[in-house]
């Protein structure tokens, strides 16, 4: 794994600078929450990628817990937008 | 090689696959148009690397059960909610008129909520077809 770890950290942080470029500008708030959802299946990769090169099980309950508030966060936002709320 | 040696590079590889699908999902977010093209590219390739890379790190965790399931947990998760939010965003995006619908060649949507608004005596807020309280939508205002 060692080889390969700092390829695919370095290509997820460029995905997560990418998805961060799109919370910043908006438009709207459902682009930002489209692109939150994003962000956070980004950390879950790089989180997957630290606990591969480690070997250790430690963070995979974290990995559990941060797929499932990612959705309900999105569905949240979603539910709450207004029709002039941009 | 050795087996453990093929296993190694064999999720390596799997894991920086999984990472090149998550830039190519940035940068659709950062170059596409509107709410629903960006979501298009923020739903697919990003599930597809995710579940990349949770299958080089299950090669790699392969000596526990248990940490095995519950990667599968969190693929299986990703597979089902990421349509389901992708699908209340963009029906969030409709009904807040967020996105120009100039670009459409067919919107089903509307018109299914204008033939409900349409019906006399019927429940207007809920388009034909959908059960009561479904599709995460806000009563009309």
């Amino acid at each position: 794994m060692g080889v390969f770890l700092w390829p695919a950290l370095v290509l997820l942080g460029v995905a997560a600078v990418l998805v961060g470029v799109r919370v910043v500008r908006g438009p709207t708030t459902l682009d930002r929450a489209a692109a939150v959802d994003v962000f956070v299946a980004v950390l879950l990769c790089g989180l997957a990628v630290v606990a591969a090169d480690r070997g250790s099980t430690t963070l995979v309950p974290v990995l559990v817990v941060l797929a499932l508030l990612g959705f309900a966060g999105s569905v949240a936002v979603a539910r709450f937008v207004g029709r002039d709320d941009r | 090689m050795s087996l453990a040696g093929a296993l190694d590079v064999v999720s390596g590889v799997l894991v920086v696959t999984g990472a090149l699908f998550a830039v190519t999902a940035g940068v659709g977010l950062v170059r596409f148009g509107d709410l629903w093209l960006r979501m298009h590219a923020g739903t697919k390739p990003q599930v597809l690397g995710l579940l990349l890379v949770l299958s080089g790190t299950g090669i790699q965790l392969a000596g526990s059960g248990g940490a095995v399931t519950a990667l599968l947990l969190v693929a299986v998760f990703q597979l089902a909610t990421s349509p389901v939010s992708a699908h209340v965003l963009s029906r969030a995006g409709h009904r807040s008129g967020a996105v120009p619908r100039t670009n459409l060649v067919l919107d089903e949507l509307a018109e299914a909520s204008r033939d409900a608004a349409e019906r006399p005596g019927d429940a207007a807020d809920e388009a034909p077809g959908e059960p009561p309280g479904g599709g995460g939508d806000l009563p009309p205002r």
